[in-house]
This record gives structure tokens, C-alpha cells and sequence, in this order.
């Protein structure tokens, strides 16, 4: 689009079709949003249009908010235009606020993105900066620290945050500009209006500019526990630095952790690339970790993930969960804090290298049938509730007694085997599984277990119903041994069928 | 026999090498596993395999840190310095079928491996009530099951051999004796991560002992994981198929095949302890103690242990060899 041409975009309204949006050169002709697109063309036949996708436009400006995190990991969009972003404690890795605003503005440009940007000790004073404080032959308007109240103080009201008619009031009153309501007693700029709850939201917007009152954000993410990033004047290439660098950042994140107390859950590695765009890799922990040498660990297995693309020039390490570390120490005593280092770690690498699923424990479960006695669980989540818990956590014990004689592996799914017995009520005498025949040299059982009735209560007519199951441990010609069952009762059970058999699980 | 240094092992060997006179070593085998027997009644007598060391002053904690036992003197003299810790012992079944290898084949060996990392732990836990100061240190072997201490397994296995055998179960861990509220089980979605998973839980020093179950260990992965698991002194028991070429670089072999079970003490049909058939292929510490026809051993659930198999009394007439000496069909099959 040339930008010489005057254009707008429309969207069609109540009352046809409306300028939304113009570009400088119809903003030159005095063709402003909000006007009809007739009455423009009336005035101005040569303005080209096309209709706003305000949907498109969201999306893209989440991606400036994401790639906004560069300057700093709070930040979100603000409104349908901007963005705000918190630089508190990141200046100085630009080389100050001058240099921080410079280089946005300069990235933001060569974006093809119109730009002015605000900075000031408030979101309110940064807002109205941004959008009413920027002097024509500049991108950026910047209120030195704890100057807020002069520098805004000659901006016009609009630049509150207020609704419409709430401005319209304020102008009718004569006050024009923000600086002419610092000197208004406040009990009686709540007599000048006719309700105290306009005079209430002006109030709070004010002191929310001038930071007499706090003013909640949400971010696009939850803000980090502990943030530490360098940015590099040259832009990284190599995975080597790259790698390098994060080693730096992880014992100054390690550091930090210390400090507090803290050791970190998950950890994020942000990394910004010269063209604008960011990947990240992330690593999760069992227990809380303050160990710099166990981060690497676990975030240089992905660096060969890392796509420096035309280089990085900011590479930001968080600890965006953190826990308080030491609350479950090993006794000094016990036998095994001596002889072990805790698996959690280990745990970490190889859940880091195979996914979270692969690693797995087993656990107690309340129920009897056998497949439900037990229930394997990711070991990353069990290790980590079991340690972190401040309290003693309760393990259940296992529902059976110890000399139980079960196989040592089940099948996910029991086997249809089929059986030749000697009596109809009695063990196999052979059986078919796999297609191999196996004749039974020995055979102990059964051991019955009944379904749980209390599954059964509420089953409808046409629904099948849980079968009674006698197992049977059997050994084979070959000394194999395998746990077999045979899925009903021969004298009837409701809904008789000929009872089958299955093959569940096998002896090691 | 040149080799022979020590009278406690040349009595071994004369046990078990065939040529030196059938009937008397069939004699010491029936003396040996009757003394066993012995043994197993009187539970606290110290075990003839660690009794190198004085009464009532057990092995220096490092010693037993290093090595392990399988609690079955005529089986644990063939190994000169026990199992030891900081290497790789491969175990085999064997293959039944022309091709390839049934589950029966695979659960031979994994039932031998897991109860020698059931021995690992007993050790251990021997180990340390000797020496921890407290009295909280664990009530010894055998109370190992469902306590939730003691120390940490881990099982490797690749997700293919998962779906062919179904999944470890807790309370067939458990009754095979280990702590099932203690073992980690990570499943590969091929077969070179297990043995990259199984070397990595080795460099870990957090683990008593690990067991891997792959299809085949080249020589490479196979130093590697000896390597790493004489880092630090965590053992690796790895069981591999049992029609597959044996890896190298492993400080032990073993043949296992599952021999009929011991008659049930109550229960005449019943199948009692479980017996292996056992042979040591290779090992590295006594290359002369390899290649020996193979012992059947039985498992006692009671006493954690393995025993010579007491043959003679509890084999049908049928089963006896020509020479009126009792084979188990396992050694005959084998």
C-alpha cells in the first residue's frame, strides 16, 4: 500500500459503512475515524479502503506482546492498540531508559509498525505519555523518575482513561488540562459533580497515574519467580555461547534462588532472536532446585532444539515455579541418605530426555480386582508430592498381604485362552495361548475374587454385569508359570453364559 | 587344577567338576545342600559365602557396598569376588523355540535377575544395620516389602517388550520380594534409549541396582554401561534375549532356564519354590569357573536366598538318569 495514498479502514455500522482507522496521509486531508466512508469520499473521491479485520489485528498485536518480552517477561497488550510492558530492573541491560526506548522504537519501525511509546513510573503516566505526550519529531515520551505529576500535568484529560461523558463533564467544568486537577481540593471535585461516582473514577484514575494508588495488571503470563537475562550487543550464534551464556545465567538464577530460599520447579529458557521472533525450551523438577549444575543438566539435553536463526540477542533464564527448598531434608542418620543421592534428579534427566509419561511408579489404589489394585503414575508428580508436601505425607500401604503369591507382570488386557480341564469346576488341564499349546504340570487354586457389588448397584437391565473370577496359579510342562482365571461360575450366574477363560498375567 | 589356591574353593570345584569321581560329588552336592538346609533353619548363623570375615564383625561397609552374594555357597565360589557391584551381568534365558524365544524364555531370566537385585538389597540392608548408629535403620531383610525405605530400583525395559509381557506389577514385586512403593519404571520407545536411559540411572548413584531388559547389547553400549556402572558401584543386571548374540565387556554371564518347581510343602499339586537352572557362561574375574555344566538352584521366598536344589527326594523314579543319578529335566532339556 503506498503510503502516500490517503486510506482508511471501514467496518460497517449502524449507520453504513465507517472509517475506523486512517493513515497519515488522510489524517493529513482531515479525514479522521468515526466519520462515514460517504462523507469522506464526498470530500476526498481518491481514498482507498478496505475493510478492518479487528480479529487479525488482535492476533497480531498478541504477537508484539510477545515478542515485547524482550524488554521485560510482564507485559500484555493494552487496549486494541497497545501494549504495556514492565521495565522495572531491565534498563540497565540496554544500557538505560533512553537506550531501552530507543531500540524499541527502532525495532517496532523496521517492523513497519507506527510507533509512540511512553515510559513512566506508572502504567496510568506511561499510558497517557504514550498516547497524548509524544512530541511530533519523536517516537517516545519518557517522565524522568518520581516526575510523574509535572510531566503529565500539562496533558489533556483524555489522557486519563476515562469514559467519554465522564471527559465531556470535566470539559464542561473548564478542566482541560490533567494538571488543573492536582489543584482542586478533592471533597469538593466530588460537590462539582453530580454523582460521587464520577467524581470516584476520576479520582482513581488520577492517583492510579500518579501512583497514590496501586493499579492491578495481568500479564500474558504469570510472572516468573525469579527472572535473570542478558542481552548482547552482537547477536549469538553458536550454540557454544549460547550455552555459555545460559551457564552464566543459571548460577546467577541459582544465586538468587539461594538468597531466598527457594528452589525452582520449572525453569524457562526465553530466547529472543535479532529478527524479532522467540522459541523457548523449559525443563521441570521434581523437587525444588537450586543447584546451577542440575538446571544445566537438564536445559543443555535440548539445546541442540535451540534454532539461533540470524542470532540471539536476549536470552532470559526463569524460574517460573518455585518452592521453598530444604522443607523435607534427609535425617542426617538414616540409612539411606548416607549410602544414595535422592532419584529426583535422575528422575529429572531422564523425564527431560524421554517425556513425563515414560517415567513412571507404582502406587496403592483402592480396590481389590487385581488390574485396579494399583495404578502406575508419572514419577515426576508422585517424587514431587511426596517430597515437597510440608506435612508428612501419607502413603497408603499396599491392600495386600505380603506373601501373596501374584505374577510379577499382567497383561494390560487379559488373554483369551482356551482351556481343556478335568472337571468343569477345576484347573486347566492344558490350554492354548498365543497358539502354543502348554500342558499344566501343576496347579493351585482357585483363588476367587468377586466382583465389587457396589459397581453393579446401579447397572441397567441391559447392561453386563461384572463376572465373579477364579484364579489360578498353574505351571506348565517347561516350568513356566502363569496366572490364569476363568471368568464366571459354571452353576449359574446371572445372565449364564459358559463361563471363559483368560490368561492374566505371568510369573518371573 | 593347578589353578586351586584356596581350600574352600577347590572344595567347590571338586563338587561340581564332572570328572572328578560322579559318585563323590554327587555325595558333596546331597552333604552340601543338606547343610543348607541347616542353614535355613537356623537363621541367624552367619552364611558360609561371607563367612571369610570373623563373627560379629561383618564386612567393612565398603566391601559390602562392592559385591553381593547369591546366597548359595556351591554357586557363589565359582565367582571369586562374589557379583561385584561396579559391573555389568548379563543374564540369558534359553531359547525354546527354533526362532526366537517365547515369554517363558524371557521370564526365566528376569525371574533370576529380579531375585539377584532382591539379594542386592538384602545386602545392602545387612549392611547397614550392622552399621547405622540408630536402631531406625530398617528391620533387616525380608522386611524390605511395603515399608516405602530402603533403597531405590530401577526398571528400563523398551515399550515394544512392555506390550508383549504386560507391565511390572506391584504385588508380584512384592511377593517376589522386592519394595514395589521403591521402583522406577521407565519405558523407551526404542530400544537405544533404554540403553541410554539404563546409563544414564547408572551415572545417578541413586539406585541399588538396575535392571534393563533389551533385546541385544552391542559391544559399544555394553562397555559403555560397564563403564558406567563402575563409576559408581551400581550394578547393572541386564537381561537380554535369550536367542540373541551375547554383549561383550560384561563381567558375568548367566544361562537361566526355569526347572520344574519344588514340591508345595502342603499342597502336593500345587507348584512350590521356583527352581532355576543355572550356568555361567562367562566370567570375567575366573575364566575357569565359566563353561561349567549348569546347577539348579532353588529360590526361597522365606529366607531370600538361592540353594542348591535338594533333587533327590522330591523327583519321581521316572526322572532318575541311567546311572540311577537323578537329573532335573530342566538340566536334561538343557
Amino acid at each position: 500500500m503506498p503510503s502516500q495514498q490517503p486510506f482508511a479502514l471501514i467496518e460497517s455500522g449502524a449507520h453504513g459503512l465507517a472509517i475506523v482507522a486512517v493513515n497519515e496521509a488522510a489524517a493529513r486531508l482531515g479525514i479522521e475515524a468515526g466519520t462515514s466512508l460517504a462523507d469522506a469520499r464526498a470530500a476526498h473521491p481518491g481514498l482507498l479502503s478496505r475493510p478492518a479485520e479487528p480479529e487479525k489485528d488482535r492476533i497480531a498485536l498478541l504477537k508484539l506482546a510477545r515478542w515485547a518480552g524482550r524488554y521485560g517477561p510482564n507485559r500484555h497488550v493494552d487496549g486494541n492498540d497497545g501494549l504495556w510492558i514492565d521495565v522495572s530492573g531491565v534498563a540497565h541491560l540496554f544500557g538505560g531508559e533512553e537506550n531501552l526506548l530507543n531500540n524499541m522504537t527502532q525495532h517496532l519501525l523496521s517492523f513497519g509498525v507506527a510507533v509512540q511509546a511512553g515510559l513512566a513510573d506508572t502504567l496510568g503516566a506511561a499510558h497517557a505519555l504514550a498516547r497524548f505526550g509524544c512530541p511530533p519529531d519523536a517516537a517516545w515520551a519518557m517522565a524522568p523518575v518520581s516526575e510523574t505529576r509535572a510531566s503529565i500535568g500539562f496533558l489533556p484529560v483524555e489522557a486519563l482513561r476515562l469514559d467519554a461523558p465522564r471527559i465531556l463533564l470535566l470539559k464542561r467544568l473548564g478542566l482541560r488540562h490533567i494538571g488543573q486537577l492536582y489543584d482542586i481540593p478533592r471533597d469538593s471535585l466530588a460537590r462539582r459533580f453530580r454523582s460521587s461516582d464520577v467524581a470516584a473514577a476520576v479520582l482513581v484514575r488520577l492517583d492510579q497515574a500518579l501512583g497514590a494508588m496501586e493499579e492491578p495488571r495481568r500479564p500474558m503470563q504469570p510472572p516468573p519467580v525469579l527472572s535473570v537475562a542478558r542481552a548482547f550487543a552482537e547477536p549469538l550464534i553458536s550454540s557454544e555461547a549460547l550455552e555459555a551464556f545460559t551457564n552464566e545465567l543459571a548460577d546467577e538464577l541459582a544465586a538468587a534462588l539461594a538468597a531466598k530460599d527457594l528452589g525452582a520447579r520449572v525453569l524457562r529458557l526465553t530466547f529472543y532472536r535479532a529478527d524479532g521472533t522467540s522459541g523457548t525450551i523449559a525443563a521441570a523438577m521434581s523437587t525444588p532446585c537450586h543447584d546451577a549444575r542440575h538446571m544445566m543438566a537438564l536445559l543443555s539435553e535440548k539445546f541442540s532444539s535451540i534454532d539461533a536463526g540470524f542470532g540471539v540477542d536476549i536470552l532470559r533464564l526463569d524460574a517460573v515455579r518455585a518452592g521453598k527448598r530444604g522443607a523435607n531434608q534427609k535425617g542426617f542418620a538414616s540409612p539411606q541418605g548416607a549410602a544414595f543421592r535422592d532419584p529426583s534428579e535422575l528422575v529429572d534427566r531422564l523425564v527431560n530426555r524421554l517425556g513425563r509419561d515414560a517415567i513412571t511408579v507404582l502406587r496403592p489404589n483402592g480396590s481389590h480386582i487385581p488390574e485396579r489394585a494399583e495404578v502406575r503414575l508419572p514419577a515426576l508428580d508422585v517424587l514431587a508430592a511426596e517430597t515437597s508436601s510440608r506435612v508428612q505425607s501419607y502413603t497408603p500401604p499396599w491392600p495386600y498381604p505380603k506373601r501373596l503369591l501374584r505374577p510379577a507382570f499382567m497383561l494390560s488386557r487379559p488373554e483369551p485362552i482356551q482351556v481343556t480341564a478335568g472337571v468343569p469346576d477345576g484347573p486347566p488341564a492344558s490350554f492354548i495361548w498365543r497358539r502354543v499349546e502348554r500342558r499344566v504340570a501343576r496347579a493351585q487354586g482357585p483363588e476367587r475374587i468377586a466382583p465389587e457389588w457396589w459397581r453393579t448397584l446401579y447397572l441397567d437391565e441391559d447392561q453386563k454385569r461384572p463376572r465373579t473370577r477364579d484364579y489360578y496359579r498353574i505351571e506348565d510342562q517347561q516350568g513356566a508359570m502363569y496366572w490364569v482365571f476363568r471368568h464366571g461360575l459354571y452353576e449359574g450366574e446371572e445372565g449364564s453364559e459358559r463361563p471363559s477363560w483368560f490368561l492374566h498375567g505371568l510369573f518371573a | 587344577m593347578r589353578f586351586l589356591l584356596d581350600s574352600r574353593v577347590s572344595a567347590a570345584v571338586s563338587v561340581l567338576s564332572p570328572g572328578s569321581g560322579k559318585d563323590d560329588a554327587f555325595k558333596d552336592a546331597v552333604i552340601e545342600s543338606l547343610r543348607s538346609r541347616i542353614l535355613h533353619i537356623e537363621r541367624h548363623a552367619p552364611r558360609r559365602g561371607v563367612s571369610a570375615a570373623p563373627e560379629n564383625s561383618p564386612l567393612p561397609r565398603s566391601r559390602r557396598r562392592s559385591r553381593w552374594e547369591l546366597g548359595c555357597p556351591a554357586c557363589d565360589d565359582l565367582l571369586p569376588r562374589g557379583l561385584e557391584a561396579n559391573s555389568l551381568h548379563e543374564i540369558k534365558g534359553v531359547p525354546s523355540a527354533v526362532r526366537g524365544a517365547s515369554a517363558a524364555d524371557w521370564m526365566a531370566g528376569i525371574g533370576f535377575a529380579a531375585r539377584l537385585a532382591v539379594r542386592r538389597i538384602d545386602t545392602f540392608a545387612a549392611g547397614e544395620e550392622a552399621h547405622a548408629s540408630s536402631s531406625m535403620a530398617g528391620s533387616g531383610p525380608g522386611s524390605g516389602a511395603g515399608s516405602g525405605i530402603g533403597p531405590w530400583v530401577l526398571w528400563c525395559w523398551p515399550r515394544q517388550l512392555a506390550g508383549e509381557f504386560g507391565s511390572p506389577s506391584a504385588a508380584g514385586l512384592a511377593s517376589l520380594g522386592l519394595d514395589p512403593s521403591r521402583l522406577i519404571i521407565v519405558e523407551t520407545a526404542r530400544a537405544g534409549d533404554a540403553l541410554n536411559a539404563i546409563e544414564e540411572s547408572l551415572r545417578a548413584q541413586s539406585l541399588a541396582v538396575v535392571i534393563g531388559i533389551v533385546e541385544e547389547a552391542e559391544l559399544t553400549p555394553a562397555r559403555r554401561l560397564s563403564l558406567a556402572a563402575g563409576e559408581t558401584a551400581t550394578p547393572c543386571l541386564l537381561v537380554t534375549h535369550p536367542a540373541s548374540e551375547p554383549a561383550g565387556a560384561t563381567a558375568t554371564r548367566w544361562r537361566v532356564q526355569r526347572g520344574g518347581s519344588a514340591p508345595h510343602t502342603f499342597d502336593p499339586r500345587a507348584p512350590g519354590s521356583p527352581r532355576f537352572s543355572i550356568a555361567l557362561e562367562r566370567c570375567r574375574a575366573r575364566p575357569e569357573s565359566a563353561a561349567r555344566s549348569p546347577m539348579l538352584l532353588e529360590w526361597s521366598d522365606e529366607t531370600r536366598r538361592f540353594d542348591l536344589a535338594s533333587i533327590v527326594a522330591d523327583l519321581p523314579a521316572q526322572a532318575r538318569g541311567a546311572d540311577g543319578r537323578a537329573v532335573p529335566a530342566a538340566v536334561r532339556a538343557y
